[in-house]
């Protein structure tokens, strides 16, 4: 069985934060969290347009990687077929504006619920299955969905995909740069707070039960599988929305916006963020694509620095930066005199 | 009717090709429960060492001799560098794997370019064969015969020496494998050099196949994984008989149905996930 | 089919000629048992009798080959667990089974939330639907976990964990409840805890517990079934099976012949 991180002590979900504490600590983050967003309103005003560009795209991949959290670290099932949600979410923009003149309110419904359904195929197709043999299966349904997106050219446009999508639909104000990115900030912002709202609801919380013990949960009257498979709709669905954004942004759809690097960029995104905190995932899509940019004012050779950002993940960030933290911060307050300190554990 | 024959024993060659590069992969599952995904990475590497070294006039046959021993070298590298650190855990090995993956990959395209380049066929190997009125390239008929010689001949190293018993019992009980202490460092090292080196032939013979490209590399890794999948994970027999399956299935599918090869292809391994994880030729789950 | 002991209602639980095999072995071989309503039933055997397996079949964790299982008259041989659980069966496990990485308070508002119209509410916090964080507060206190309600369920102590086990069990106001050796593992202190904890169980509650320690056992059943090698050798109160002469070559066998 593969859990995603490995057995270090940190892995209580973000969600196990604790209630009944007094309101003004419990008003404190959100607003704090309103403050945040108020403030990157601002980011296009402080910088040039490519890194209004650049931050456009950390927030719609930061968008991505938290929906597939939903599957990876709260569900606990390792998905290396995100890209197909990704993917859908895009192809729903430049199809349905091309060949219909969907408005953009149009395309982002259908995004939801063809993004949702195709989750929902992945998440029944993999009932059966766990670990690596669950890696494979998802990324053998996201080839094949890339494999449509590649020859199905009448539709797709093929490996050229469709350039030059319209953005007419969508108001001038938000239409280009500085404005495409506030629009991309608030429906981000909307999307990640449902997903906040979720991951800790009863719905969210028993996938989360799921992660931890099927038979536990099965024997409480939960059913594992129409829980894997809601955890996969949830995520689709908004994997989908980030497509959106990143369609509407590029103006094109190609099947670069399928193909399987993107699951695995979002997988290491995750991890290295910290699969097992609600904004790790987010942080870590943050982290590497700025470390993109940075590292691409230098060199041509960004793949091999990913490359080593991939292994440095997978040998030293098994909890991801915010696991690491997590856990220092911990050893610092147990060593200050209170605290439980660690505990050996035994997973299942 | 000879189109037939062709496009069969064609489809039969490319399968050929596939079992080369899966045959590794499915043995280095078998034993580290490893699917490495930089397996593609050393197919390029093999394929473009060789190319390098024969175009600088150094003999074909040595080209590939050399090119195959320094990709198993650098294969046991990463295998003692760095998975051996994260043994039986698969995700990070998956992410681990990738990243050499990208290093190796983007390496080459530093070095080489991103155009495809067209290696030799194997000097003596060049031309057609004919039998009566058919004729084929000799190459690719060779292709099939290497593909069953390796076949034959890690089956019976898989069957007959004290090493291949313990994959063996590797893939057919990973717990009780584990707990006889069969994660020996050793075997690890030489089966992982094993599987290296053979996608590293695959990478040299392959690239005189279908050329080379840096992108090759993952469309040849997704390609076996398809057979090591379809196979059974650790499967020798059953990742050939897949790999002939897989290569019928592209060749007749590129003739028959082209805007749906690949999705067929994709969706019938899904499928098949879905209900015998454990490929068609493994052993069921019971679940 | 009118009048099998097993679709009699009275049984709380029954199982009718249960068999499973596992390629050759067959680990329940034709057992037949019926415990009715509100009665405390020891299941007592050997190491490997048969016992986890027989209780994994009337929980519905595995299907039999043969035979069926009924629960409260419903004939359940192909319920899966979840279906059980929503007509009345609760259980605990053999190796602790909780949601080790969630708090206690979570584990108890979780398996709340599983039988309330709360379960597939995703805009509200989990705590804050259907009164669920006063419940579980409730459970926790009646179980004297209110302690450690905010802390991992991982970093809890063994015998609280096996407390825990319980009292999720009971969170639904099962009818019928298997407990799965409720007290291995834990210091003598702990076994007398929860060996109390379940002689106070409401009668109204039918219960099946596997046990290791016969003194423990026979305490708490009113009728112990005896298993060896998959199959009932014996079947009886206390009294009866303590000086049985199968039993005891049961036992005592097995301590000469291995």
């Amino acid at each position: 069985m593969t859990t995603p991180t490995s057995t270090k002590p940190d892995t209580r979900p973000a969600a196990a934060a604790a209630p009944g504490r007094s309101a003004p600590r419990r008003w404190a983050p959100g607003a704090g969290v309103l403050v945040a967003v108020a403030l990157l309103m601002f980011v296009p005003a402080a910088t040039d347009s490519f890194y209004t560009f650049v931050a456009t795209r950390m927030l719609l991949l930061g968008l991505l990687a938290t929906a597939f959290n939903a599957v990876f670290g709260f569900g606990g099932m390792s998905s290396l077929g995100h890209a197909a949600f990704f993917g859908i979410g895009g192809y729903a923009v430049g199809i349905g504006v091309t060949r219909w003149d969907w408005s953009p309110g149009t395309v982002l419904a259908a995004a939801l619920a063809a993004g949702a359904l195709a989750g929902a195929v992945f998440g029944l197709a993999c009932l059966r299955v766990r670990g690596i043999y669950l890696l494979l299966l998802t990324l053998a349904l996201a080839q094949a969905l890339f494999g449509l997106a590649f020859y199905q050219t009448e539709w797709t446009g093929g490996d050229n995909g469709i350039p030059n999508i319209p953005r007419d639909g969508l108001p001038a104000a938000v239409r280009e740069g500085d404005g495409y990115y506030r629009l991309t900030l608030v429906v981000v912002v909307l999307c990640v707070a449902l997903l906040w709202m979720y991951q800790r609801s009863p719905l969210g919380m028993s996938v989360v039960g799921t992660r931890e013990s099927e038979s536990r949960m099965s024997a409480a009257g939960y059913r594992p599988g129409a829980l894997r498979t809601v955890a996969f709709a949830v995520s689709g669905a908004f994997s989908a929305v980030a497509g959106v954004l990143e369609v509407y942004l590029q103006g094109s759809v190609s099947t670069a916006s399928m193909s399987w690097q993107i699951s695995a960029d979002v997988l290491v995104y995750a991890i290295l963020g910290g699969a097992r905190h609600f904004f790790g995932p987010f942080l870590g899509a943050v982290a590497v694509t700025g470390l993109e940019v940075w590292v691409s004012t230098y060199t041509d050779r960004w793949m091999t620095v990913l490359g080593v950002v991939y292994v440095v993940t997978a040998l030293f960030l098994a909890d991801g930066v915010l696991g690491r933290a997590a856990s220092l911060l911990r050893l610092a307050r147990t060593k200050s005199g209170a605290g439980s300190g660690t505990s050996a554990e035994a997973r299942t | 009717m000879l189109t037939w024959l062709t496009h069969t024993v064609n489809g039969l060659a490319y399968g050929s090709l596939l079992f080369l590069v899966a045959s590794g992969l499915t043995i280095t599952f078998g034993l580290l429960r490893t699917v490495n995904l930089a397996h593609g990475a050393f197919y390029l590497l093999g394929g473009y060492l060789a190319y390098d070294l024969a175009s600088d006039g150094t003999d074909y046959w040595i080209a590939l001799a050399l090119a195959v021993l320094a990709a198993a070298a650098m294969g046991t590298v990463v295998q003692r560098a760095f998975l051996h650190y994260v043994a039986g855990r698969e995700l990070p090995q998956i992410v681990l794997t990738l990243g050499i993956a990208y290093i190796i990959g983007d390496q080459i395209l530093a070095n080489y370019g991103g155009d495809p380049v067209a290696p030799q066929t194997p000097p003596g190997l060049e031309g057609p064969v004919t039998i009566g009125d058919w004729t084929f390239p000799k190459f690719r008929l060779v292709m099939i015969g290497v593909a069953i010689a390796v076949a034959v001949f890690a089956g019976a190293l898989l069957r007959f020496t004290p090493t291949g018993a313990k994959v063996r019992a590797a893939v057919d009980d990973e717990e009780i494998a584990r707990a006889v202490g069969i994660r020996v460092p050793l075997i690890f090292l030489l089966v992982f050099g094993f599987g290296t080196g053979l996608a590293a032939f695959a990478g040299v013979w392959g690239g005189a196949f279908t050329s080379l490209s840096p992108d090759s590399g993952f469309d040849m890794l997704l390609l076996a994984l398809i057979v090591v999948v379809v196979g059974g994970l650790g499967s020798i027999g059953g990742a050939l008989l897949a790999a002939f399956a897989v290569g019928l299935i592209d060749q007749y599918g590129k003739v028959w149905f082209p805007e749906w090869a690949l999705f067929t292809l994709y969706a019938s391994v899904a499928a098949l996930l879905a209900v015998r994880p454990r490929g068609l030729f493994g052993k069921a789950v019971t679940r | 089919m009118t009048t099998t002991t097993t679709t009699t209602p009275e049984y709380a639980i029954a199982a009718t000629s249960l068999t499973v095999r596992f390629g050759a072995f067959k680990a329940t071989d034709d057992v037949t048992l019926g415990v009715p309503v509100g009665e405390r039933r020891a299941l007592i055997g050997p190491n490997g009798a048969g016992k986890s397996t027989l209780f994994n079949l009337l929980g519905g964790q595995l299907r039999p080959t043969e035979g069926r299982v009924s629960l409260l008259g419903h004939d359940v041989t192909r319920l899966p667990a979840h279906r059980r659980s929503r007509l009345g069966l609760a259980r605990t496990f053999q190796l602790t089974n909780l949601l080790a990485e969630l708090t206690v308070r979570q584990n108890v508002e979780l398996t709340l939330a599983a039988r309330s119209k709360a379960a597939w509410v995703f805009w509200r916090r989990l705590g804050a639907v259907d009164g669920l964080a006063e419940r579980a507060l409730d459970v926790l206190a009646r179980w004297d976990l209110d302690g450690s309600a905010d802390r991992p369920v991982r970093e809890l102590a063994y015998g609280q964990q096996r407390v825990l086990e319980i009292a999720l069990a009971m969170c639904g106001d099962p009818e019928v409840l298997l407990l799965d050796e409720p007290t291995a593992g834990l210091s003598p202190a702990d076994a007398r805890r929860l060996t109390g904890l379940v002689a106070d169980l409401p009668r109204t509650v039918t219960v099946v517990l596997i046990e290791h320690d016969m003194e423990v056992a026979f305490a708490l059943a009113d009728r112990v079934s005896v298993l060896q090698a998959g199959r009932i050798i014996a079947d009886g109160t206390p009294d009866e099976v303590s000086t049985d002469k199968r039993v005891l070559e049961a036992y005592l066998g097995e301590a000469t012949s291995a």
